[in-house]
């Protein structure tokens, strides 16, 4: 198993500036899966329904799922609202 | 102007700035003596939202994301219009009736400078990694819903 770290944005920042999951792989899907595990336990569907329309990315690149990463950190990122 | 982030090319300049936007002298940062248009945007912070009143609105950024993001959206609107252009957008908090976006361009003739700033806030509103907190009169507070990145796959 892989600890990452993931930075929450937007609304996940009601979870902290971040949390750890514990991954397999460092897929993307890996991780969000993982973090959707995280927010089941945390007993937050709402979050977990946002999850779903939410990209990660890494540094200032946007991760598909299919793309394992490099690091052990990640940033977490709901719809965008600017403006 | 407290930019903690600034990108600048030839034709455009965007950047990020901690607390409201200035709005006052924008059109300075496009003036092209060949350009006999300027069109100007200023987005601001009102004081309701959904039936709800709101006091002030709190921006989330991910620095280095939006700052990718707006001067892609730069190039972009550059490529499709031959203007100069400026944006701007804030990051923290943001008070009803301050500005959290301005956005300005200059072109030869009207219509392509009103056409890029059309174009330049509806794409940065479903294009660059910010979020909004809306903050009540009492303090309540709210993350507003956006558009999902992840549908731009």
């Amino acid at each position: 198993m892989i600890t990452v770290s993931v930075q929450c944005l937007g609304v996940f920042r009601e979870l902290g500036d971040d949390f750890d999951v514990d991954v397999e792989s460092r897929s993307v899907l890996a991780i969000r899966n993982a973090v959707s595990a995280h927010l089941v336990k945390l007993n937050r569907p709402d979050l977990d329904r946002v999850l779903r329309r939410s990209i990660f990315a890494e540094g200032d690149e946007l991760l598909k799922d299919h793309i394992v990463i490099e690091g052990s950190t990640v940033s977490l990122l709901p719809p965008v609202a600017g403006g | 102007m407290d930019l903690f982030s600034e990108i600048n090319e030839d034709r455009w300049k965007c950047g990020l700035t901690d607390g409201p936007c200035q709005t006052a002298g924008l059109d300075v940062l496009v003036t092209d003596p060949a350009h006999g248009a300027v069109a100007q945007f200023f987005g601001v912070v009102r004081n309701h939202n959904d039936g709800l009143a709101a006091a002030a609105v709190d921006y989330d950024v991910h620095p280095e994301l939006a700052s990718k993001a707006l001067a892609e959206l730069c190039r972009d609107i550059c490529a499709k219009y031959p203007v100069r252009l400026v944006i701007f957008h804030s990051r923290g908090l943001v008070r009803v009736g301050e500005a959290s976006v301005v956005i300005a361009a200059s072109s030869a003739h009207r219509k392509d400078a009103l056409g890029a700033v059309s174009d330049a806030i509806d794409q940065l509103k479903v294009r660059v990694p910010i979020w909004k907190k809306e903050i009540g009169l009492d303090d309540e507070q709210r993350w507003l819903d956006g558009h999902s990145l992840r549908e731009e796959q």
